[in-house]
């Protein structure tokens, strides 16, 4: 009730925020959208199937520079073509990374994201000539449904169209998520991650199932990638570095994993915090390091366990 | 007749350890059969290797008439193989609801449908009310498995495999882990729902009321 009540007033206040004239706070919510949507993807992965992976930041990066290739050095503009395709080079990726790390779990199938994750970051890093090495790629403004928007300036297109197109895919991401969480499938995955001998025992395709997961969220962060990309213009291999995905998980703790909507509570309230704590100290890092703590002793259900308490008391 | 379930001179060592000295046991259908052996007899690597757990080191299992070999657990519950635990093994944060539907969704071939909502399945919602009343647990469709009483839990976990409709079910010492004043009504029930539902064969793992034929374990 309290959860569903305060969701709409959120939701309200994210539609109407572009009215009320303040474009910094507006901006800072851009990156958080882009979070939201790859932390969806991965809360199928941890929260659902169990699987904590420590280098979905990889994907995030992959949506990112298909972003800068496509619209920097192949002319394609249009931001539906530029997901499309972020989608597909992503599932493409996510099958023969993901059939090596789903035989393994917990801590190796971690340490095997997380290896993928920095030989990713690697060939960002050295291939020069293709990525554009520690300089990254640019991102050109992409066109939102067909329309060029080129009268508008950059805070102006920021604000007003992309705020609204990438609110729109963080929904429709979201309506998806809730779909295949509520599905035959969604299920399979809560069962894998109970226990997954019993879950084969019962007829589950345990590998085939992680696998899906995987590939599901690996698509997620890349649709996350592009939205994160398009704001800052740029596309440079610290978007794949191994702190990037653990800042990803922080927000997953932070919001919630075994809530659906915590992903998201958890992406919003990371971009804002971070921000009013960074302008506080510059020991911001500390600060979080001691919130992440206090989040695992006493939270561990994150901060829609504390919205949603009377859940938590009847399970 | 080929038979429903065949074991042929199975071995199955660990290491210098013989698990399985050469067990041969056939199942055909209708029969309720009952492995006895003491501890350490193998009953378990038994149960282990029939259902395509661990492959045996030598000897080979047909089920239906082809050979279990590299099929994977999986696939052979598919087919219609179930099995139950020695150990208590459930899904501890699923309700006993989810937990039956995960085995009628796997019946129904439906595990992987990605769109489809679930709480509309009329299917599966007749499948898990009518197993759910076979074991007595019908009034407990939305506790957690990990809040229900060890018996309970117990035949949570068998209701489960029966949820599969299989044509041959295994239950690896059904009545261990729970207490003696419990071990009465669970194997009552066992054997009311095994009775009453669908699975041609029955094996279990330990003496069971009204078996057909028992099966003594070869020891070494």
């Amino acid at each position: 009730m309290i959860v569903r009540a305060l969701g709409l007033i959120a939701g309200a206040a994210l539609v109407l925020l572009p009215l009320a004239g303040v474009p910094y706070t507006t901006t800072l919510l851009l990156p958080a959208f882009g979070y939201a949507v790859a932390l969806l993807g991965l809360n199928l992965l941890f929260g659902s199937t169990g699987l904590l992976s420590f280098g979905h930041a990889l994907f995030i990066a992959l949506g990112g520079y298909t972003a800068a290739a496509l619209t920097g050095r192949f002319g394609v503009r249009s931001l539906e073509l530029v997901l499309l395709a972020a989608a597909l080079v992503a599932a493409l990726v996510a099958v023969p990374i993901g059939l090596l790390c789903v035989r393994y779990v917990k801590i190796y199938f971690g340490m095997l994201t997380l290896a993928f994750g920095m030989l990713f970051y690697s060939f960002l890093y050295k291939f020069y000539a293709l990525t554009g090495g520690d300089e990254g790629m640019r991102v050109l403004r992409p066109m939102l449904l067909g329309r060029p928007l080129e009268h508008l300036d950059t805070v102006a297109y920021l604000t007003g169209p992309f705020y609204y197109y990438a609110l729109g895919v963080l929904v429709v991401a979201a309506l998806v998520m809730r779909r295949l969480v509520g599905s035959p499938f969604g299920l399979s995955l809560r069962s894998i991650r109970e226990n997954a001998a019993k879950a084969e025992s019962l007829g589950i395709g345990v590998r085939r199932c992680r696998l899906a997961a995987f590939v599901v969220a690996a698509v997620f962060g890349a649709i996350g990638g592009v939205l994160l990309v398009v704001p800052t213009g740029l596309a440079d291999p610290l978007l794949a570095y191994w702190t990037h995905s653990g800042n990803l998980v922080f927000m997953l703790l932070l919001g919630g994993f075994d809530h659906f909507l915590g992903p998201v509570l958890g992406a919003l309230v990371f971009i804002l915090l971070q921000d009013s704590v960074m302008s506080l100290t510059s020991y911001w890092r500390f600060v979080f390091g001691a919130i992440l703590a206090v989040i695992v002793i006493f939270f561990p259900r994150g901060l829609m366990g504390l919205l949603d308490a009377r859940r938590a008391a009847a399970s | 007749m080929t038979a429903l379930l065949e074991a042929t001179d199975v071995r199955k060592s660990y290491g210098d350890t013989l698990a399985l000295d050469g067990v041969s046991l056939r199942v055909d259908a209708g029969e309720f059969v009952s492995i006895i052996g003491p501890n350490g007899a193998g009953k378990t690597t038994l149960v282990n290797v029939l259902t395509g757990l661990t492959p045996p080191s030598s000897g080979r299992v047909r089920f239906k008439g082809t050979d279990v070999a590299g099929v994977g657990p999986a696939r052979l519950a598919r087919l219609g193989m179930a099995r139950s635990f020695q150990l208590v093994t459930i899904f501890p944060a699923l309700s006993v609801a989810d937990t039956l539907a995960v085995a009628a969704l796997s019946r129904l071939r439906r595990s992987t449908r990605p769109f489809a909502a679930l709480s509309r399945d009329a299917d599966v919602r007749a499948a898990v009310d009518e197993v759910a009343a076979l074991f007595g647990l019908h009034d407990k469709l939305e506790r957690a498995a990990r809040t229900l009483p060890q018996g309970d839990k117990k035949l949570l976990d068998v209701a489960s495999a029966f949820a599969l409709r299989p044509d041959v079910i295994l239950m690896d010492e059904p009545t261990s882990g729970v207490s003696t004043a419990d071990k009465t009504t669970i194997m009552q029930t066992l054997v009311h729902a095994a009775t009453a539902s669908s699975p041609s064969t029955r094996a279990a793992c330990s003496p069971t009321p009204r078996p057909t034929r028992s099966v003594p374990m070869p020891t070494s």
